[in-house]
């Protein structure tokens, strides 16, 4: 008996410290790593370089004289130096010339020193780090700091292929470069890359192609900032040192983001002006994996360069506790593969050189290359766009209180009342119409039952079709909050790096939302359009993530990279498109724009950058009379007039967020905070505001804007084709020039007329 | 143990990166300036508002190294861009004047920040000046902190006169003299803010003459502090921290010639408006100060608790709004000239870049006569220029309206304000007082009622409560007439009524339930008698005392949640019930649960039920006082406050009075001995309360260690 019990008790601990010495050998196995694959790893790349037989390249710029032509155009022709890979490219009609390195006849005031000046003489700059080491931080060099070669340096058709070896730090990255009819596209070849025991971060490819100093010329560097902005050439600029560097297509979540709050990169494409030539690169393939990095001259050295930074790995914030916050920073593991990485040189010669030159080139890369089509009927009248907030929540102790702004019944009452205004060319969105409004996601359908449900939204629809209004239902599926459509955040959310499902909170005050990965919500919507048929919708405006947000999705169920991610989202556009006959997105990145109908509340700002010298309507020259849009909703603006005549230098249309009369006090809302909605107070001046941009923009719904310039301070020429022009003057003062008088706060049309 | 330590490794590693941990939400709006500008209200509710302020240029590097800047500084070797520079000036010109602190002088540019002359005094050269000061005549003031002195200059920077630290039996002998700015006023006396002077600004005459300490602060003495004062030896107190008041940081003065001051490190009336006696003329001026018993200046956002915001600098435009700028949170708030809250705009901190209109280090503020804000950033070397929007302009003009008494003027103007923000207070108030001047009284109470205007709609109440006594004056005579009538028939009838009763009154059997709720009424009489019956004659049931336990919490709900507006501002915005009767609920329970423990110590003869069961029927006052009060409450105006706090101390004290006597009657104590255990219970309490607090605190660590613990070991 006794015995036995003794027994028992042994085997009870035998088994605990079996279990224990079992768990601490694992977790030794796990740090300790002993099967030592990195060395092996070592080895073998440490083998592919052949540093005897190599010549190492040299410091310093190639010499003009080693140039030979290796392709030519009707209108361009490639130079290039065999022992540097560097090369010109000239435009034959003009003679100017663009070098992938740094204007020879300024190298000699370069100030910048060491490594760095080295670095921008090189064709090629990598960042990386020992990743294995939690302390180690990132390094850039180029070639010349690792004993770098050239390696099967062949020619081929329309250029060349080689191959850069840095033997010290054991990379080998192969590039192309290839001359086409009016541009030069340099590629990385991802597959080639070799790598040794340290992780590429990044790679910039000539990243001083087309450069020039602030001295001699005048020019500008075009960043797809906002709706674009200038940097200005200049010497003795303020705060010099900062440089721009943002990911296309916005930040990702998934990773650590230096926070910038700038505002995102919508269109992969930059370009730089200087004296009477211009480039405008285009990220034309992988761009979901670049960055566009800006060095204004003094920054990094002497020099005005901008240029794709290609993303290999990206930094992470490893968190370990909730409450302090504290973690270390990691490096993701495998490296991004991308089919391919290309960035595009489009050369403009003197006649276009300047932004709308370069928009122009852009838009014509969009209609050639990615079918976006030209608007081809237009109404006589331009449209108002009217936004109906339905309802919102508001913060509660244990519930949220529902605060109903519109019901169907108001919203026809709203559209009623407008369409009496005299305005017969209205496209409406209903948002907050979903099951507990606005800022509730997941379980959309039906409609909300207090606003009028299912019935109540037909026969608004029926109503406003009886006066050729299209309506749009708004939509935010990226979002889940209340765990509807099947959603578990633990099983269906989008997961960062460390897998940590991702949330969203707008105000600390409030709850936070979860973000959903894209393959469930993609599954979602496609499970959901019928629906949106059923009630007789015209189309889904889309807001919150899709064609806006591109996150990394580490969920191992639904895993998908930012190149997947942006292919999702417009599978879902077209989806959509096809089965409701239009889709509509809030401030869209330009991938999705062949899908789009309508781009709403297009960004007309800028991020506010010291070094930026003058926002510009970069994307709305590339848009209009390709797709409609519109900017910030006129009731949200900060300041009335020079927005409204912001509206109208942009070419935008009007466009209001409304509720009906009795509407709640949403000022305790969740995200509806807006100033002032009610449509009582808004109606007198969306007359007005209406009735001038119909005169002003209803001719040219379906033209390409040509030219758009600045003629004196706050006073901006849009010029659309050669006979119709608006000159609007920001200043307090009237503008007079040429015998045309532009009152103060005011703008004017000019028709006919070169 | 070896092996721990190798796990520790890694953790001594960790980097400290909560700052850096805020994620860029991608959702942002079209248009986006660098910041968001806010208005709070009386109850400290955020209202967002369109900016007041936008950002117009930068005056940075390009003014100083130009080569026209450059040649004025004697060359492009010579050529200095500005090196910490700490204070700024505007002059009627509007040239700016900047104390360039680390290059030893004064920088002057014109209105379009172009450079005009650099003064650095030759004769005698400045020695970190870190403040200037232009007068009408165009000397220029300068404190120049490395020599200790107070230095004046004529227009083109040739050296007057040196203020060294004045000479007076007055100023102590302790008195440290480090001039860190200055103003001067019409008379040409100066009053010159010193670093650490907790006595107030130094106050000289033209000649340099020492008059007196002026605008000094109050030393905070709290009810700690007296306690300490209280129990502390003379000596202990003495080596206690030296309570000092807070040391004025910066000075303006307006054309008016009020001095403004601003504090750090002190929690309420940071800014200060001293008129020539010295008096502060902002103290209960502003609409909320019914509200806000102790005014606290330089806004913070509700998830910026941690740091209270300590004002950096101050200026004044020509219609009295103040503008202060907080170092801790980079926010600007403007006030008007009565203190109340304009605006507030703040933006994060980005280290990665740097924007228009955002300051890293906010040195100094001042304005011009065109109305733009000019702030000096004293890390990037710049002056960021703020533009009035058309927004704020709007608000200023008609707010100036106001503060003038025109308010029929101002109505168009504040009407168009809140076309454009309906949640925008101040324009509310605006259009409430125009109601109250053109005496349209029921609209007036109801818009200050949405304000959140006490005093306001106090006295529109009582505008109206006097028409409608004037409408109904017939009608209540009547009534008195009729009531009175009523009562003569009534006595005379009485006799016969009473008997009637009595016969066909149930009769109330001392244990049934109602006849327990009717010894509430002994409880009136003969309190002590009552409790004691209670304990012995069972007098109280579970039911009876959970009605009347219930019965007191939906009271004490009903008072603080249909008290008129008047005296009870928070109904405005919605008073939350369930947290107040928890609160309340969890406090009675801790009494009952203290004092069963304490007494039953201490001899006392009550069971836990008698405790329970007479800490419930001791809170009737609440119903039988509290739900008329609150009744009344809405026919009262501030004019009757002493009304409503007499009855509502009566409802106290009778509880207090019942507790004591509910002890003394239950356990069968004297009434000294009542207030001792009552004592000894509320210390229990409080101990009971504590543990609660600390138990949940170190749970929580533990939690949070184990997760972490748990990353460390899943992440490496």
């Amino acid at each position: 008996m006794t015995k036995r019990k003794w027994n028992g008790w042994l085997l009870v601990r035998l088994a605990f410290s079996a279990v224990v010495l079992v768990i601490t050998g694992w977790i030794a196995y796990l740090v300790w790593d002993p099967s030592g694959s990195g060395q092996e790893g070592t080895a073998s790349a440490a083998s592919l370089f052949d540093t005897a037989g190599q010549s190492p390249y040299k410091a310093g710029l190639p010499s003009e004289q080693g140039f030979k032509v290796f392709a030519e155009t009707n209108s361009l022709q490639l130079l290039v130096d065999e022992t540097t890979a560097h090369f010109q490219v000239v435009q034959k009609a003009t003679g100017n010339v663009w070098r992938s390195y740094p204007n020879p006849a300024n190298w000699k005031d370069e100030k910048i020193s060491g490594a760095w000046k080295n670095n921008l003489a090189s064709p090629i700059v990598v960042e990386y780090v020992n990743a294995k080491n939690y302390k180690s931080s990132s390094v850039t060099n180029g070639l010349v700091e690792n004993q770098g070669y050239l390696e099967d340096f062949k020619q081929k058709d329309n250029g060349f292929t080689v191959t850069f070896a840095f033997p010290k730090i054991q990379f080998k990255i192969p590039v192309e470069v290839t001359l086409r009819e009016d541009y030069v596209e340099t590629r990385l070849i991802d597959s080639g890359i070799v790598e040794g025991e340290l992780s590429l971060l990044n790679v910039k490819l000539y990243p001083l192609f087309g450069s020039e100093p602030s001295t001699g010329q005048e020019g500008y560097i075009l960043l797809p900032d906002g709706s674009g902005s200038l940097i200005q050439f200049q010497s003795d600029r303020t705060m010099p040192q900062l440089t721009y560097n943002e990911s296309v297509y916005g930040p990702d979540l998934s990773y650590y983001n230096e926070y910038t709050d700038r505002q995102r990169i919508a269109m992969p494409v930059y370009g730089m002006k200087s004296g009477e030539q211009a480039f405008l690169a285009i990220i034309a393939e992988g761009e979901s994996y670049a960055n566009v990095y800006a060095a204004p001259a003094g920054s990094v050295g002497i020099s005005n360069w901008v240029t794709s930074e290609w993303q290999y790995r990206k930094r992470f914030f490893q968190s370990v506790s909730k409450s302090s916050g504290e973690g270390f920073y990691t490096y993701s593991g495998d490296r991004f593969v991308s089919d391919s990485r290309a960035t595009r040189y489009y050369l403009l010669g003197p006649e276009k050189s300047n932004y709308a030159g370069m928009a122009e080139v852009y838009r014509n890369y969009l209609i050639g290359e990615k079918g976006v089509t030209p608007i081809k009927s237009v109404k006589p009248e331009i449209p108002l766009y009217v936004d109906l907030v339905g309802a919102d929540i508001e913060k509660g102790l244990f519930f949220d209180s529902y605060l109903k702004a519109t019901t169907t019944d108001e919203a026809e009452s709203v559209v009623r009342q407008i369409h009496e205004r005299g305005i017969g060319h209205m496209q409406i969105h209903y948002a907050g119409w979903q099951q507990d409004g606005y800022s509730t996601h997941g379980g959309y359908l039906p409609v909300d039952k207090r606003l009028g449900g299912n019935q109540g939204m037909k026969d608004f629809i029926a109503y406003a079709h009886s006066l050729d209004i299209p309506v749009y239902l708004t939509a935010d599926y990226t979002l889940n909050t209340n765990g509807d459509d099947g959603f578990w955040w633990r099983r269906d959310g989008l997961r960062n790096l460390a897998g940590t499902v991702l949330e969203e909170q707008l105000n600390p005050d409030q709850d936070a939302s979860t973000y959903v990965s894209p393959k469930f919500y993609r599954k979602v919507i496609a499970s959901d359009l019928d629906a949106y048929k059923a009630l007789g919708a015209d189309g889904i405006d889309y807001e919150g993530g899709i064609a806006q947000e591109v996150i990394t999705d580490f969920n191992s169920r639904y895993s998908a990279s930012r190149a997947d991610v942006v292919q999702i989202q417009r599978d879902i556009l077209q989806q959509s498109h096809e089965t409701l006959g239009s889709v509509v997105a809030s401030n869209a990145n330009f991938y999705a724009l062949d899908k789009l109908d309508h781009v709403h509340r297009l960004t007309g700002d800028y991020s506010y950058d010291v070094f930026v010298t003058e926002p510009i309507p970069f994307a709305q020259i590339v848009l209009h009379g390709l797709k409609t849009y519109t900017l910030e909703w006129s009731n949200v603006r900060d300041e009335w007039d020079d927005e409204f005549l912001r509206m109208i230098e942009f070419g935008a249309y009007p466009a209001y967020v409304l509720t009906g009369e009795q509407a709640e006090n949403l000022r305790r809302s969740y995200s509806v905070w807006y100033y002032s909605m009610n449509v009582k107070d808004w109606l007198d001046r969306i007359e007005e505001e209406y009735a001038q941009a119909n005169e002003a923009l209803a001719p040219v719904q379906d033209r390409f804007i040509t030219d758009h310039r600045t003629l004196a301070e706050g006073v901006k020429e849009t010029v659309y084709g050669g006979d119709y022009r608006i000159i609007v003057n920001y200043n307090e003062t009237a503008y007079v020039q040429d015998g045309l008088t532009v009152p103060a706060n005011n703008f004017i049309v000019v028709k006919g007329g070169a | 143990m070896n092996n721990r330590r190798l796990w520790m490794l890694p953790a001594l590693f960790l980097l400290l990166a909560a700052t850096n941990l805020v994620l860029p939400s991608a959702r942002i709006a079209a248009s986006q300036l660098p910041y968001d500008t806010y208005y709070k209200d009386g109850f400290g509710q955020l209202v967002r508002t369109q900016a007041a302020y936008v950002p117009a240029s930068v005056i940075g590097q390009d003014a100083l190294l130009s080569p026209d800047a450059a040649a004025l500084q004697g060359g492009e070797a010579k050529a200095r861009a500005l090196n910490q520079p700490k204070d700024l000036f505007v002059d009627e010109r509007d040239h700016i004047y900047i104390a360039d602190t680390g290059n030893n002088r004064i920088v002057h540019l014109d209105a379009n920040g172009s450079l005009v002359q650099v003064l650095t005094v030759a004769e005698s050269p400045l020695k970190k000046p870190s403040g200037v000061f232009v007068d009408k005549q165009g000397d220029i003031y300068i404190a120049d902190t490395g020599n200790n002195r107070v230095v004046r200059l004529d227009a083109d920077g040739k050296l007057l006169k040196v203020f060294g630290r004045p000479e007076s039996s007055y100023l102590p002998a302790s008195f440290k003299y480090d001039p860190i700015n200055l103003v001067v006023d019409k008379r040409g006396f100066l009053y010159v803010t010193t670093l650490g002077a907790y006595q107030g600004l130094v106050q000289l005459d033209p000649e340099g003459k020492f008059i007196g300490f002026f605008g000094p602060n109050k030393v905070a003495f709290s009810v700690f502090d007296a306690f300490k004062r209280f129990v502390y030896t003379r000596e202990m107190y003495q080596r206690e921290l030296k309570k000092l008041p807070g040391a004025i940081a910066n000075a303006t003065i307006d054309r008016d010639g009020f001095v403004y001051t601003v504090t750090k490190e002190i929690e309420t009336d940071q800014i200060k408006k001293l008129n020539i006696a010295g008096l502060d003329q902002l103290a209960g001026k502003s609409d909320f100060a019914a509200l806000q018993a102790n005014r606290s200046y330089g806004e913070v956002l509700h998830w910026q608790r941690d740091m209270s915001p300590q004002l950096n600098d101050v200026t004044v435009d020509a219609s009295g709004n103040i503008t202060v700028v907080d170092s801790i949170w980079n926010t600007v708030s403007q006030y008007d000239l009565n203190g109340n809250l304009l605006f507030f705009w703040s933006s994060d901190v980005i280290t990665a870049t740097s924007k228009t209109g955002v300051v890293k280090t906010p040195a100094a503020i001042a304005g011009n006569s065109k109305g733009e804000l000019l702030v000096l950033d004293g890390t990037n070397n710049l002056i960021q220029v703020l533009r009035l929007s058309a927004f704020g302009k709007l608000v200023h003009d008609a707010n100036a309206l106001t503060q003038e008494g025109r308010y029929e003027e101002s109505e168009p103007l504040w009407n168009e304000v809140r076309r454009q923000n309906a949640q925008y207070t101040p324009a509310i108030i605006g259009l409430a007082k125009a109601a109250y001047k053109q005496e349209d009284f029921e609209r007036a109470q109801q818009l200050f009622y949405e304000a959140g205007v006490t005093g306001g709609y106090s006295e529109s109440f009582w505008q109206n409560r006097l028409e409608w006594f004037q409408r109904n004056f017939g009608l209540l005579m009547n009534i008195v007439i009729a009531a009175s009538l009523a009562f003569i028939i009534g006595r005379k009838l009485k006799p016969r009524l009473q008997a009637g009763a009595r016969l066909r009154l149930p009769a109330i059997g001392p244990q049934s339930f109602t006849g327990r709720l009717s010894h509430l009424l002994v409880l009136v009489k003969h309190p002590i008698d009552g409790f004691y019956a209670i304990r012995y004659e069972g007098k109280a049931s579970l039911a009876s005392s959970l009605v009347i336990l219930t019965g007191a919490v939906a009271s004490f709900g009903y008072m603080e949640a249909s008290t008129s507006f008047v005296f009870n501002p928070k109904v405005q915005i919605g008073v939350d019930l369930i947290p107040i009767t928890v609160q309340f609920l969890g406090i009675w329970l801790g009494w009952v649960i203290s004092n069963y423990l304490i007494s039953s110590l201490l001899r006392g003869e009550g069971r836990f039920r008698d405790v329970f069961y007479s800490s419930s029927y001791a809170l009737f006052p609440i119903i039988l006082i509290g739900i008329p009060v609150t009744l009344l409450s809405k026919a009262m105006t501030l004019n009757e406050l002493s009304i409503y706090n007499f009855l509502k101390l009566a409802i106290a004290i009778w509880i207090a009075l019942l507790f004591v006597w509910m002890v003394q009657g239950i356990h069968n104590y004297t009434f000294i001995e009542a207030v001792f255990i009552i004592a000894l219970s509320l210390l229990a309490l409080t101990i009971i309360v504590i543990l609660i607090f600390i138990l949940i605190a170190l749970s929580n660590e533990l939690v949070n260690f184990i997760n972490s613990l748990y990353q460390e070991v899943i992440i490496r």
